[in-house]
């Protein structure tokens, strides 16, 4: 009776004990909001994270001639690199670091995260996956784009091949550590990321935030003509006005409001094809009130020209007409841009009317209804003079204009000579300076040995 | 006598070997306190050994060793019992009797607890410190873990500054990880308790067991590298009667001292804000469309210059605003003294094949922020019976604990002006009559005013008002059921199965109601007003109430094969078992608007669509939603066994292993785990025939080594990512963020240590200690290490780093007067070095980071200690008020160049910034049942760095230290001061060459009063018929004796001080 008890607990025991072996009782995720991002549903959730891929550059804006402040503007500014910035001290940065380029870099990551699960999947896996794949050669394109203007010379045609450009990371293997590419490297780089972009991209995105076929084109058409390659510009230009080209009519915006655009997401504002906000920083939150404009910005609007009263408030010192409709600054791409890209193509390969004629388009949406008198070959003097005065006026506070003055400054006939006073003292930027070129943070040189510029 | 023995002498010498006499020694071994033979007891004559018998009886043969008239050493010892020896002159007459005392409980505890069985204290090899009840009972607080304050040799509350540390962050012999787990194991009656740990009724705690070292705390694996604290039940005894004991206490608290917070004074706070105002620094926010607030101060400097107030009248305004200060408004009316009831009572017995423990305690605690509370219930009950004749033993155990905390006071802190600006420092918060009065927060009061008598509800912010009016409380509650069934199988083989189950569920509830500000502000900010006048509210009129749930699921099960054999001097104790554990958290959060208390009933909004501000219309936001789900899983499968062998009672060597799969790190790098396992032995050499030392009858060397594990739960060798809802984005898609890059490579963290010990005791237990050296070597340990931002991250966490601890433990307990007057003291010092011996990332780390690390944290450098002091040598300041460094050997202001220049050799290291040495002295002195003791506490070997003046952040008029006071102002003033003066801009290397500068760095050894305790036990007669009645009285954070600094500061708590307080106790026994 004993030895049937004993045995009875032991088999008890036994039981209970290896009850927990389980298969795959160990594979349980240690918390549900973890994941491994494998499926097509977490890649783009990586993508979709507006705090990571959406930024753009935002701290050059300040050291164009967009601006004009008073010293006590500037002091009101919290951090030391905004008023490094504007009076364009060697050492912009105060600290290690920058936010930019830790951001950059970083949506270059994500990108190649996306990449590298989806290369280790099967070919047929893969076939579901190519709008999550070309909006990652989207993201990364537009990443390297963006610190190649803020961190690397201009682009020079004849001496891109040497310049040095940035480290070309195709891998998420965050233990490489790869050399600065040259200048041209980096922006075929880009290139060939947007070229496949563009065959995998669907038409049409349901969130602006997420690139478009457009978007990539008219991407596509900025990076060619920062690199003066016209004939490609236009034909990027081209292809995306053709797939998409809305246009607002600045009459029907209410003018009188503190925001005249609507919200561009999820999906408002016509005009923009790609969602991006600028880095955030205070001189952002004050552009109504003390952050004032260059009057000489201000002067360049006609009477009739609607954007006069819709980009800027009435006494003309500040600027509301941000595409974004919130106070972080619009950075991302809108059809205007590409208007412009394949007007000044044109103009500049000869076409001059066929130019025109596509800023007349844009024009007509920009003028009080009936008081545009179209530009033709015979009234402009110096088209592209006229061209580049357009963008400024179109694209203010949009980033864009450090970039034009980057590519500008290379032509005598439109180089810019920039001076503005701080606190007594004159300060200048003369046309093609090294001070067009922020220095790599310091933290980077430190930690990878990457060369300064 | 003598001259016999001579004779007998002589005899032998002369008779060869033909007188060798066959000498038998007989005897009894019997407890000295109730007579009792004892079975088992070893005996020995030199190296003759035997164990005592059923009726205690033993007999030792001497055979050709000892002749008659050698005098000869017995000794006998059992577990339990104090170790004896006797000089005998043979043949000794008659039956000797060998009387054991009882070891005293207080000083020399008799077993050792690990979680998994008990061992033993002369059979433990490993490092174990026990603290019995009644040092647990010295102390009054609400938290267990608080009564092991300076009581543990090698065990450390930190305290440092900027080291992540808290009240109850404990370290055990140093820290041997980077960024895992710090914090011991906290074990409960078997299990380790993942609950909080201020749910437990400290009333109910018979011991703690703190395991330090490989031998006593690897069998816990992956979770036992920070050691191990064992807390064990009060259980009741079998053949118990009926005990019935009931305790009291109240503590009252002093209110911290909010002016010790080295903040500014409100006039220096005006002075900064007229320079700035006359800089134009508030021109942006003045006419700032979203009406950003503006302190008082500010808007009387905007009507003067507006004309709209004389210089006299500005004046004399601000001199009132200057008689204010915030810390004492928010002192006299949102604060109060602490006030603490403690209720317990319990009752224990056995009856037949039963024995029980039942209890109950009651905490009623008022805290320091007024209206701020915290209550908890704790029902306790467990029983133990045995069956079929003593072979089957089933314990149950229950334990429920309801706690209730309520914080409708978010503390000084929470006072703001807006999201982004503290309160300004002359706030008033009410006015001589004790009414609430309105502060300045997020819009500017004139903005204010001209809404009233508008849509919009009273927009003013009355802080005092809030407490009264918010109701803020999470409810927890925690139940354990825990049941063992042991069977024994043959004699010596038992089977041990137990299991526990555990649930821990918080309820969450926060209201804010219609009358309260947060309800008020939003309800206003979303309020719409129509072209035509019409208003509409889209956050309805009503509160808003915050519900939350987290509940964590645990369960336990062990099975395990105890078995103990003796054979032949021999004594083999081994166990053998298989674990599992199950974690499961899950979580919630919710908010319902427009919320009515009288009928429970809230409204849906509309989260989706954005609203117009009603502050300025052009910035449109969304109804904020704060839901949220979580869900955790941990799981733990291990196996492990632990076995001794013990000789004689004089040799012991043990063993342990443990392998641990789990959840947490992805299953390839479970399957590389590696066993941990440790090794230990012991030499009781008071116990060997040639030991002759009856003055030190206890004396035992100890040897272990081994390895203890730890994990970092956060780490994945693949790519993780964290999901969130997008609830709060533009798009509202869910998103992820990237955790942390592939790490094929991870390994878990595992800890090597040697240990070495020896126990002595002098007779009667007038001294007796222990002294223990140690020798921790960690190994793969889990570091982040700074990372070039262009690989994306900026950080990478990876197995980088070993570290070595080396340290000593000793204490000693003294008894100094014996008698009716009774004085012993208890010494105890521990010293721990720390040392990081590798470190991956070391040329990657500048300067510069490590003159920052003292505030921010660890950075690891090789060849140092993990947390160490390092700064920038200091010139002064020059006649410009400005900090200077050193560049090149020169002093220089140049603080982008001094800080781009500064390396390992040029910035300053002094010491370790945690202490190197501690311990305490406690004295206690005795008489008729009084009791007075003292313990002082010291720390020692480390520095801190005092704070002072940030001016990016005065200049931001976000206030600063009070040490602007002392400022430089003038030339000349830079030889009286080495605070820098304001300068034109704010700049933050400016600030951090006087902020990391050697200039702040001081010794942070000091002697601290820790507590004093007196008690009074009532005399038999006049304690009404209970069995005994203790009044006692309990002081604690008395303050600091001695400290290495001259500037008068608490190294530990900097800022202000913690707050002394002062408990009554009373304790019945019936």
């Amino acid at each position: 009776m004993k030895k049937i008890f004993d045995f009875f607990v032991v088999l008890v025991f036994g039981l209970v004990v290896f009850s927990g072996c389980k298969k795959g009782y160990l594979d349980e995720k240690p918390s549900k909001s973890l994941t491994v991002p494998v499926s097509a549903a977490d890649l783009q959730a990586l993508l979709d994270n507006l705090d990571v891929m959406n930024p753009a550059p935002g701290l050059q804006q300040l050291a164009t001639d967009d601006f004009l402040l008073t010293d006590a503007a500037l002091a009101s500014l919290t951090s030391p690199d905004e008023r490094n910035a504007y009076s364009w001290k060697k050492e912009v940065f105060s600290s290690q670091s920058n936010s930019e380029w830790r951001n950059g870099w970083q949506q270059v990551f994500y990108a190649n995260i996306v990449l590298d699960a989806i290369s280790a999947k099967t070919d047929g896996e893969k076939a579901g996956l190519n709008t999550i794949k070309g909006a990652a050669l989207f993201f990364r394109a537009m990443a390297y784009y963006h610190l190649s203007q803020m961190f690397t010379r201009p682009f020079v045609p004849a001496s891109a091949g040497t310049d040095l450009g940035l480290p070309i990371r195709a891998s998420s293997d965050v233990n490489l550590n790869p050399a600065r590419s040259s200048l041209a490297e980096t922006f075929a780089f880009m290139r060939s990321d947007l070229d496949l972009a563009v065959e995998l991209l669907p038409e049409r995105s349901d969130y602006k935030s997420r690139p478009n076929k457009a978007a990539a084109l008219a991407l596509l058409a900025r990076i060619s003509l920062v690199m003066q390659d016209y004939e490609r510009a236009y034909g990027y230009a081209d292809r995306s006005l053709k797939l998409y080209g809305t246009l607002i009519n600045y009459n029907t915006l209410n003018s009188a409001a503190a925001r005249p655009f609507p919200a561009v997401l999820p999906r408002g504002n016509d005009e923009v094809l790609f969602y991006a906000a600028q880095t955030s920083y205070s001189f952002m939150s004050f552009m109504s009130t003390t952050v004032t404009v260059n009057p000489e910005l201000y002067n360049l609007y006609g009477a009739n020209d609607l954007r006069r009263t819709v980009f800027f408030n009435a006494t003309g010192r500040n600027f509301k007409g941000n595409y974004n409709n919130v106070s972080r600054l619009f950075g991302g791409m809108a059809t205007d841009e590409v208007y412009l890209i394949r007007a000044e193509c044109q103009i500049r390969l000869g076409k001059v009317q066929q130019g025109l004629d596509d800023l007349n388009v844009l024009l007509l949406n920009r003028y009080r209804t009936g008081t545009f008198v179209p530009y033709t070959t015979s009234s402009v003097s110096d088209p592209v003079r006229l061209i580049l005065d357009e963008r400024r006026r179109e694209l203010p506070f949009r980033g864009q204009r450090m970039n034009d003055l980057r590519r500008i400054n290379q032509e005598s006939n439109y180089k810019v000579n920039l001076s503005r006073r701080v606190g007594g003292v004159l300060y200048e930027l003369p046309a093609g300076d090294a001070r067009y070129v922020y220095p790599i943070p310091q933290e980077e040189v430190t930690r990878s040995g990457m060369e300064q510029n | 006598m003598y001259r016999a023995v001579w004779i007998f002498s002589v005899l032998s010498l002369l008779g060869g070997g033909s007188v060798w006499a066959q000498l038998t020694l007989r005897g009894k071994v019997v407890s000295s306190d109730d007579g009792k033979a004892i079975t088992g007891a070893t005996v020995s004559v030199g190296g003759v050994v035997t164990v005592s018998g059923a009726d205690g009886a033993f007999r030792l043969v001497l055979a050709g060793q000892k002749v008659v008239g050698d005098s000869v050493l017995l000794k006998a010892s059992f577990l339990g019992y104090i170790g004896y020896q006797q000089k005998l002159v043979f043949p000794s007459a008659g039956e000797l009797v060998v009387r054991l005392f009882p070891m005293d409980n207080n000083l020399s505890e008799v077993t050792v607890s690990t979680g998994y069985n008990k061992v033993a204290r002369e059979r433990a090899t490993g490092s174990f410190v026990q603290v019995d009840n009644k040092l647990l009972e010295r102390q009054i607080s609400t938290n267990v873990i608080d009564r092991l304050r300076d009581v543990v040799p090698g065990l450390v509350f930190n305290r440092t500054k900027g080291l992540g540390a808290n009240e109850l962050s404990i370290g055990i012999r140093g820290q041997s990880t980077l960024y895992a787990n710090t914090q011991p194991l906290i074990v409960l009656d078997n299990f380790p308790y993942d609950g909080d740990i201020s749910n437990i009724n400290p009333n109910d705690i018979e011991s703690i067991t703190v395991l330090k070292d490989a031998a006593a705390a690897s069998i816990w694996g992956a979770r036992s590298a920070n050691g191990v604290i064992v807390l064990t039940s009060k259980r009741a005894k079998k053949n118990q009667p009926l005990l019935v004991a009931g305790t009291v206490n109240f503590t009252v608290g002093e209110q911290p001292d909010l002016t010790r917070n080295n903040a500014m004074s409100s006039s220096d706070f005006i002075d900064v804000e007229r320079l700035l105002f006359d800089r134009g620094f508030y021109s942006g926010t003045e006419s700032s469309v979203v009406k950003m607030p503006l302190t008082p101060a500010v808007e009387l400097f905007i009507a003067a210059r507006d004309g709209k107030l004389s210089s006299g009248e500005l004046s004399s305004r601000l001199d009132a605003l200057k008689g204010i200060d915030v810390r004492k408004e928010y002192m006299s009316a949102m604060g109060n003294s602490s006030f603490f009831r403690q209720y317990a009572l319990n009752v224990s017995g056995s009856s037949g094949p039963g024995s029980y423990y039942l209890s109950a305690g009651y905490d009623e605690n008022r805290l320091s922020d007024k209206m701020n509370s915290n209550q908890r219930m704790t029902l306790n009950f467990s029983d133990r019976f045995t069956f079929l004749s003593d072979r089957l033993t089933v314990e149950l155990n229950a334990i429920m604990a309801r706690s209730v905390a309520k914080r409708p006071n978010d503390g000084y802190g929470s006072l703001r002006m807006s999201v982004t600006q503290l309160i300004y420092p002359y706030a008033q918060l009410a006015d001589g009559a004790g009414q609430s009065l309105a502060v300045t927060r997020d819009f500017r009061s004139g903005f204010l005013d001209g809404l009233a008598g508008g849509p919009y509800l009273d927009w003013r912010y009355r802080p005092v008002d809030e407490i009264y009016l918010r109701e803020n409380s999470s409810e927890t509650l925690d139940y354990r059921i825990n049941g063992t069934a042991r069977y024994r199988l043959l004699e010596g083989l038992s089977l041990e199965a137990s299991f526990q189950f555990g649930k821990l569920a918080t309820d969450i509830s926060d209201l804010d109601p219609l009358e309260g500000y947060a309800a008020r502000d939003l309800i206003n900010r979303f309020t719409q007003v129509s072209s035509t006048g019409s208003v509409t509210y889209p956050v309805p009129l009503g509160g808003i109430l915050d519900k939350g749930k987290t509940a964590l699921r645990t369960l336990n099960f062990r099975g395990q094969l105890n078995y103990q054999k003796s054979l032949a001097g021999f004594e083999f104790n081994g166990l053998a078992g298989y674990e599992w554990r199950d974690l499961e958290g899950s979580g919630y959060q919710t908010r319902f608007y427009g919320y009515n208390p009288l009928n429970a009933a809230s409204t849906t909004v509309d989260y989706v669509n954005p609203y117009p501000q009603s502050y300025f219309t052009s910035v449109t936001g969304v109804i904020p939603s704060v839901d949220a789900l979580s869900g955790t899983a941990d799981r733990f499968l291990s196996f492990y066994g632990n076995a001794s062998l013990a000789y004689l009672g004089k040799y012991t060597l043990s063993g342990s292993v443990r392998m641990d799969r789990s959840n947490l790190f992805g299953v390839s790098a479970n399957q590389k785990g590696v066993p941990l396992w440790s090794v230990g032995g012991l030499w009781n050499i008071a116990r060997e025939g040639f030991y002759d030392v009856p003055l030190l009858p206890v004396l035992r060397a100890r040897l272990t080594f081994g390895y203890n594990g730890n994990i970092d739960k956060n780490l994945s060798a693949l790519t993780t990512a964290r999901y969130f809802n997008g609830l709060t984005t533009l798009t509202r898609l869910p998103y992820a963020v990237v955790l942390n890059p592939p790490n094929p490579e991870l390994r878990w963290e595992r800890v090597r240590t040697v240990n070495a010990g020896l126990d002595f005791g002098f007779r009667g237990n007038r001294v007796s200690g222990t002294l223990e050296l140690y020798h921790k070597t960690g190994l793969d340990l889990i570091s982040d290490i700074p990372f070039a931002p262009s690989s994306g991250v900026t950080t990478f966490r990876g197995n980088m780093a070993n570290t070595v601890v080396k340290g000593i433990d000793f204490n000693v307990s003294t008894l100094n007067i014996k008698g009716e007057l009774e004085w012993s003291s208890n010494f105890w010092l521990s010293y721990t070095r720390e040392r990081v011996t590798r470190f991956l990332a070391n040329s990657l780390s500048r300067a510069q980071n490590y003159a920052q690390s003292a505030d921010a944290g660890t950075l690891p450098r090789e060849g140092y200690p993990l947390y160490g002091m390092y700064s920038y040598r200091y010139a002064g300041l020059d006649d410009k008020g400005n900090p200077m460094g050193y560049l090149g050997g020169v002093a220089s202001t140049d603080y982008a160049a001094i800080f781009a220049a500064a390396d390992l050799d040029n910035i300053i290291y002094s010491g370790s910034a945690k202490p190197v040495l501690f311990g305490s002295l406690m004295n206690t002195l005795r008489f008729k049942g009084i009791s007075l003791s003292a313990n002082i506490a010291y720390r020692a070997g480390y520095y801190f760095r005092r704070s002072s003046v940030n001016y990016v952040s005065v200049l931001a008029a976000q206030g600063g230290h009070s040490d602007f006071a002392q400022r430089w102002k003038v030339p000349g003033d830079e030889a009286l001061t080495d605070i820098p003066g304001i300068p034109l801009t704010a700049s933050a290397n400016r600030d951090n060459m006087y902020l990391q500068s050697e200039a702040l760095v001081e010794r942070g050894d000091h002697i601290r009063l820790q507590d004093v305790r007196l008690s009074f036990d009532i005399p038999q007669k006049y304690r009404l018929g209970f069995r005994s009645v203790q009044l006692n009285m309990y002081a604690a954070n008395l303050g600091i004796i001695w400290r290495a600094n001259k500037k008068g500061i608490d190294p530990d708590y900097q800022a202000i001080p913690l707050p002394r307080s002062i408990a009554f106790g009373l304790k019945l026994n019936f």
